[in-house]
């Protein structure tokens, strides 16, 4: 039995619209499992981005709850939001988002500054030991500018797991990056997962849903479709892939 | 059309800065028109006086003994002079008294006659026609007005007379009329001056009262100076060699208009460097409106529009708010120009005229506004380097470049080196408000400085005035035989700081009348500026003014004749005093004795010691009783009342409300610039755990580090050219020189006021924070 990192229930978020509302999220009944690599996929529309800016509290539902370590973050202050960002939940933007005077250590460290869990010195070791992880030790005292969209989202993927969140959210962390640099990152986030890191991920990406444990499949603010998948490394690729596209083509995807 | 429609949305979206735009010019107008209209209706009106009231080219001062028929021939064979006028007055000195205060200076007696013009009772106009005066009745100058209204006494004694007269109106007396001016001309009425005189005629006159000729000498080449003028006449007359004093129109329109022609001065230095500020905050403004609206103007470029179109809709935006704040400000500055001639009017005396300075603040609108046209052209070039195909595509690249500054971001001190590094990794975009800070210190420093330089015992003391604790004047020789028992009498109650023992009396140099201050304690009076004091009986000081008119240097030789003797002495230093407009000399008392004069009239201490001064000025009375007349002066509670005093104060708070005002605009227009640029970056620091008050601290310390930079060169300007600036406003209103303050305070208050505003409006501007969502940084 798993535990749940993240549960909705009963999650709506909808948008006046002309007068009326228009639905993206109706009533979504949901777990985030600790230790998987969650997937959310979906057509275009279906509220897949909207759902993880709800979970990860970046937007505010507009009904239901979020239940986050037995508090609902729906409710939650701003306040609150900015300490469950800086210690419990990190996050990675399609495109990157990384502050533009900021070296990639400093990138890097400085959430963990933030954070005062730790003693600044760890924090720098930490840094340092990530971004020799992600391959982008050489380029530290590069700005975002000076590197490749590929170095920016791993040093991105740094920052986000430098306070070692409880649950790291990703939307299409691969969406603007070249075949190469996708494979890179997803094999990082893949080894991250392997090492425990919980992991809820939005793409529409076939190649980056296979690394998931679990895909959820959204359609007009529904969760409709729910698959389970062995750990990345335990199946072959090519089997993998047809298991996922028969399942998906299954759901007219 | 299409320019129409642009310009129409141009405004709407950008209502901040055009409001902003308006704010700071319609300030700027508002004072330049007011102070403008101050100075023209005051000026015109100071002329207006000396004109139409008969206020002579020089002017003597002349004992009633010395005016006789041969020295009257002499005037009328003079051909440097068209014609002359005289009057007669009694003239008491220091025992006058108003309510309960005595005037401690000489003021005429004299019939009234149409050399003035009665103030109506509101004191905002002048009365038709100059009432007669009634027996028992006075007029005062409006600058001796003071706390006094109409039906009040003055009490006066004349020799042993006792006079009490009934103020009947106020009037406007172009010659000594002013505050500034010590001497006064009263009016009373002809059966009380017959009588008065007549009452006086058996009595030698004494040093309180004497006899004493006004004679208005008018130029018969108007083209010829004033000065040379008075030589002239001297030269032929011997006239103001004679005489117990000479003052020139020019003096009198000079000492009448000094206050408000620094003050007025002073401001207009501060429009133009609030004009510099607007100049630089339009200019920022374009830069950044064109980096933020990049995408955009690409777009209207893809679309066909022109750079000139482009820029066309920017200047206009910038012109129809400088236009509108134009109108608006001339309109009001109409009020304010008002209550600012009032304000100097108690200072002047002279009721200032109410034209509009329609000619000079046209001149001044265009001036201001083609500056502005110069600036919106200049930065409005930059549109050229938009290219549409890089605009629709992303637009630009980031606005952040790595440079030799980078400061590294500290886990323990995170929010002042993240500020740090905002900083300087776009140090340009900061160069506006570095400038504008600079520039808004160095005013205030100016400000400050001006303010200590004026508004303290030693600086006062600086510039060349006496301020003293107890005080006698009026001394007469044989009491000036017992100086050595009388300083001992103030000994015994408190310690002697510094002694002023001295005469002011006229001399000449050449045929020119000035002032001579003849001292026995010169080391503790006198503010050198150049060279050393005179020390020996052929040595002399002179001002840097009168050396400058007079043609004289150090180490030159000039013949300076008394009342009965000339002497030959030798320039040794220049020195200041505020008399006089300047132009004075100063020798040792052992050298004016050799000129004739036999004692100093004025005793006066400097003493540290309040109680100390009170009892030495009563045991004075006390002993000396009938021989002298001790005075105490609370020296700082004269300072806090005196109306100069209180104007500079009122002016110091005009030029901090303004500067307020202005760092507050500033700063609104740009922040709100920087606000633009940097919401993705304010998202990314959301997104990572910052809190909207961690975020708006982080803003407002960086805007403090780049106000303290600013201030910085501000102070640096400020000790730079402060001085140099206001003794230059300073020398044309006849102050040679102001001298600089020790101390610190005047910068450490310019830099503490504006770092805190610019601190705290960035702050207040920074609200914005809460509204900018992490949602926004992603994409669908």
């Amino acid at each position: 039995m798993k535990n749940a990192v993240l549960s909705a229930k009963a999650l709506c978020k909808s948008f006046a619209h002309e007068g009326g509302q228009v639905h993206i999220l109706s009533n979504v009944d949901l777990d985030i499992y600790e230790g998987d690599f969650t997937v959310i996929m979906g057509a275009s529309g279906s509220g897949k981005s909207t759902m993880l800016y709800a979970l990860s509290g970046m937007d505010r539902a507009t009904s239901g709850q979020v239940l986050y370590k037995g508090k609902d973050i729906v409710k939650m202050k701003e306040s609150e939001l900015a300490a469950l960002r800086r210690s419990d939940f990190g996050f990675i933007f399609q495109q990157m988002h990384l502050v533009s005077n900021l070296t990639l250590f400093e990138n890097i460290a400085v959430p963990g500054y933030l954070n005062k869990a730790k003693a600044a010195d760890d924090v720098n070791a930490r840094a340092d030991m990530l971004m020799e992880k992600m391959s982008i030790a050489d380029v530290k005292t590069h700005l975002p500018s000076q590197v490749s969209g590929g170095q920016q989202q791993r040093c991105a993927i740094a920052r986000a797991v430098i306070n070692e969140p409880s649950l790291l959210f990703a939307d299409e962390p691969t969406g603007a990056l070249n075949r190469k640099n996708s494979n890179d990152v997803l094999d990082l986030l893949t080894s991250l997962n392997r090492e425990g890191q919980s992991i809820l991920m939005v793409t529409h990406d076939l190649r980056a849903a296979l690394r998931a444990t679990r895909i959820l499949y959204l359609e007009d603010g529904k969760v409709i479709g729910e698959l389970t998948l062995p750990p990345f490394e335990q199946q072959a690729e090519k089997s993998r892939e047809t298991q996922v596209n028969a399942w998906l083509s299954s759901l007219e995807w | 059309m299409e320019i129409k429609t642009l310009l129409k949305a141009n405004i709407k979206s950008k209502k901040g800065s055009f409001i902003s735009t308006m704010i700071l010019t319609f300030l700027i107008i508002t004072i330049a028109a007011a102070v403008l209209g101050v100075r023209n209706n005051m000026f015109d009106a100071v002329d207006e006086a000396n004109d139409s009231l008969g206020v002579g080219d020089a002017n003597v001062y002349i004992a009633d003994q010395f005016f006789d028929e041969k020295m009257k021939e002499s005037l009328e064979s003079c051909s440097a002079l068209s014609h002359f006028s005289v009057q007669d007055t009694v003239t008491n000195y220091g025992r006058s008294y108003f309510g309960d205060n005595e005037y401690n200076n000489s003021i005429f007696f004299t019939k009234a006659d149409d050399s003035f013009w009665l103030y109506n009772n509101t004191l905002d106009g002048y009365e038709e026609s100059v009432r007669p005066l009634e027996n028992g009745q006075i007029y005062l100058p409006l600058g001796l007005k003071g706390n006094m209204d109409i039906g009040d006494e003055v009490k006066v004694e004349f020799i042993d007379k006792k006079r009490t007269y009934k103020i009947a109106g106020f009037i406007c007396e172009p010659m000594m009329g002013a505050e500034f001016i010590g001497w006064k001309r009263v009016f009373i009425s002809d059966d009380d001056y017959d009588s008065l005189r007549a009452e006086l005629a058996p009595y030698e006159t004494d040093k309180y009262t004497s006899f004493i000729k006004l004679v208005r000498i008018f130029k018969a080449d108007s083209e010829q100076t004033d000065l040379l003028f008075q030589r002239d006449v001297n030269k032929q007359t011997g006239i103001v060699t004679k005489s117990v004093g000479s003052s020139l129109r020019a003096e009198f329109v000079n000492y009448t208009t000094l206050f408000a022609n620094i003050i007025t001065g002073v401001m207009l230095g501060f429009v133009l460097l609030l004009f510099v500020i607007v100049l630089v905050v339009i200019g920022h403004g374009i830069k950044t409106e064109i980096d933020t609206d990049y995408t955009n103007l690409g777009i209207l470029k893809a679309q066909g529009f022109t750079n000139k179109a482009l820029a066309l809709v920017i200047a206009l935006r910038y012109i129809l708010a400088q236009d509108i704040a134009t109108v608006i400000g001339v309109v009001v500055s109409y009020p304010v120009e008002r209550y600012l001639s009032k304000i100097f009017m108690s200072n002047t005396a002279i009721l200032p005229k109410r034209s509009a300075a329609f000619l000079e603040v046209g001149a001044l609108v265009i001036v201001l506004l083609s500056l502005s046209m110069l600036i919106i052209f200049l930065m409005t070039r930059r549109l050229a380097s938009i290219s549409p195909i890089s605009a629709i595509s992303g637009g630009k690249g980031d606005v952040y470049f790595s440079n030799a500054l980078t400061v590294p971001i500290s886990g323990k001190a995170l929010m002042p080196t993240i500020a740090l590094r905002s900083i300087t990794s776009d140090i340009r975009r900061y160069v506006g408000l570095i400038l504008i800070t600079a520039m808004l210190a160095f005013f205030v420093v100016t400000a400050n400085i001006l303010n200590s330089s004026l508004n303290s015992r030693s600086s006062l003391e600086a510039l060349g005035n006496i301020l003293t604790d107890v005080y006698i004047s009026g001394l007469s020789e044989e009491t000036f035989g017992k100086l050595d028992e009388i300083e001992a009498e103030v000994e015994k109650h408190c310690e002697i700081e510094k002694r002023y023992y001295y005469s002011h009396y006229y001399v000449s140099i050449d045929g020119v009348q000035i002032l001579c201050i003849a001292d026995m304690y010169p080391e503790d009076s006198v503010s050198l500026l150049k060279g050393r004091l005179a020390k020996y009986d052929n040595e002399i000081i002179i001002t840097e003014l009168a050396a400058e008119q007079l043609g004289l240097k150090i180490g030159d030789e000039v013949t300076v004749s008394g009342k009965r003797k000339e002497n030959r002495y030798i320039i040794t230093g220049i020195f200041q005093i505020m008399n006089d407009a300047g132009v004075a000399i100063e020798m040792p008392f052992n050298a004016a004795q050799k000129i004739g004069l036999q004692n100093v009239s004025v005793l006066a201490w400097s003493i540290n010691d309040k109680e100390g001064a009170k009892q030495a000025a009563a045991a004075l009375n006390e002993k000396y009783s009938g021989e002298l007349s001790a005075e105490y002066v609370d020296v700082d509670e004269m300072l806090d009342n005196d109306t100069i005093m209180l104007s500079l104060k009122a002016m110091r708070i005009m030029v901090y409300v303004f500067s307020t005002v202005f760092a507050l605009v500033s700063v609104i227009m740009v922040c709100s610039k920087a606000f633009s640029q940097e919401r993705r970056d304010i998202g990314i620091y959301k997104a990572l755990g910052f809190t909207p008050l961690r975020l708006r601290l982080q803003f407002s310390v960086r805007y403090f580090f780049v106000s303290l930079a600013g201030s910085a060169i501000g102070i640096v300007l400020g000790k730079l050219f402060s001085l140099k600036v206001l003794g230059a406003i300073f020398r044309l209103c006849g102050v040679s020189r102001i001298n600089e303050t020790s101390s610190v305070f005047p910068y450490i208050i310019a830099v503490a006021f504006i770092c805190g505003c610019v601190a705290v409006f960035s702050f207040i501007v920074s609200r914005k924070v809460k509204k900018i969502e992490v949602r926004e940084l992603i994409a669908e």
